[in-house]
């Protein structure tokens, strides 16, 4: 396994990394957690305690590895006491509805999966060492949310809008997430074995069947052997330091 | 699979399989101590569990490498409190540093056939 080339860019892209993976898990962990009560049958609110568990346990493992990127920043290295979080705007406020619940982890999730999938034979150790057991309780996620999508898409009419309005609402920033196509220093690095955009073409190949079959209005096409975005993305709203879309009322201020 | 044991400075660690796929691990006052320390959300020691990853002695002090099952581990610290304290029980250890691992990932081929039979007892399918 190579060694990270120490440069100030690469070790602020490594915290910046484990920063946006921390405190996506943690506040997945915290809304999952919410639903362990409310969920719409006993099983899934099993299920979303179970996950809760895994989400914060991820969390956990990873918040350890700031404090040594980044000592200097003090508490801003603990869940507790961080006043800046690198989540996705959509995790800002708990979820509404189940079927938001469903979309964070198709979607969010699923790309936090991509990432750690790419960063198995990763020149950062400590974030390969946890790779493996990360993608190892996420495949249960990913069959949680890929057969909830289908299940409320069938169900037609005002529960397929719904599932489908969830969706396209966090599918912009997710896609995004991944980063800007010229930002490759992860990639460069080895700390990555791909570039945001083979990242963003990853993730589509893992959620477009699930999101063809259930007939979503979701902007994706064929192409080739893969999925290409038939809507450019608005980077216009791109937060480049905290890995979130800015709202749109929000742009230039 | 496992190193000699020396007159100071040791290192063992697993895992070694039993022809039925179970995990084997070794026999010395280290690891027999920590077989009479129990998960404390199931009556299976931790190294029938295949927590015990290995067990490295230096002069007085040892350095445990330990996994679980769930990165969620509700019990992460009781674990280690307990892992501390029997250690600390035996003649000459002056100090255990625990260190959490994740490689190799916990799977159920590291459970002992011990294990594996006290989990089915306890009505978990494994």
């Amino acid at each position: 396994m190579q060694n990270v080339t120490q440069t100030p860019a690469v070790k602020t892209a490594i915290a910046q990394l484990i920063a946006r993976l921390a405190d996506n898990k943690y506040y997945l962990g915290r809304y999952f957690a919410e639903w362990c009560s409310g969920a719409p049958t006993l099983e899934s609110a099993v299920a979303s305690a179970a996950m809760a568990q895994d989400e914060l346990g991820h969390a956990r493992a990873l918040y350890p590895l700031l404090r040594s990127l980044q000592p200097e920043a003090g508490a801003e290295n603990e869940p507790e006491t961080r006043t800046v979080f690198s989540n996705v705007s959509y995790l800002d406020q708990s979820f509404a509805a189940w079927e938001d619940f469903i979309a964070a982890n198709v979607l969010i999730d699923g790309a936090l999966t991509t990432v750690f999938a790419a960063a198995l034979a990763s020149s950062y150790e400590p974030l390969a060492g946890r790779a493996r057991k990360v993608l190892q309780e996420e495949r249960t996620h990913a069959m949680h949310g890929d057969g909830w999508v289908r299940r409320l898409a069938r169900e037609g009419g005002a529960v397929h809008a719904a599932i489908e309005r969830a969706l396209q609402r966090d599918w912009d920033e997710t896609l995004c997430w991944f980063g800007q196509d010229d930002d490759e220093t992860l990639a460069s690095a080895g700390v990555l074995d791909a570039p945001p955009s083979e990242l963003r073409a990853r993730f589509l190949a893992a959620v477009a069947p699930t999101i063809e079959a259930a007939h979503l209005a979701i902007p994706i096409r064929h192409a080739g052997d893969g999925w290409e975005l038939t809507a450019p993305l608005p980077w216009d709203r791109w937060d480049a330091i905290r890995y979130r879309l800015n709202a749109a009322d929000k742009q230039g201020k | 699979m496992v190193a000699p044991m020396t007159s100071n400075t040791s290192r063992t660690s697993g895992v070694s399989r039993e022809s039925n796929a179970c995990a084997v691990y070794p026999h010395n006052e280290l690891w027999d101590a920590l077989r009479e320390v129990e998960d404390p959300e199931l009556a299976i020691s931790l190294v029938d569990m295949g927590l015990i990853v290995s067990i490295q002695r230096s002069g007085g002090a040892v350095a445990v490498e330990l996994t679980y099952t769930a990165m969620g581990c509700p019990a992460m610290e009781m674990i280690q409190d307990d892992i501390r304290s029997r250690l600390l029980r035996i003649a000459g250890v002056t100090s255990v540093d625990i260190e959490v691992v994740w490689e190799p990932v916990w799977t159920k081929a590291r459970l002992t056939s011990e294990g594996r039979d006290a989990l089915l007892l306890s009505g978990v399918s494994v």
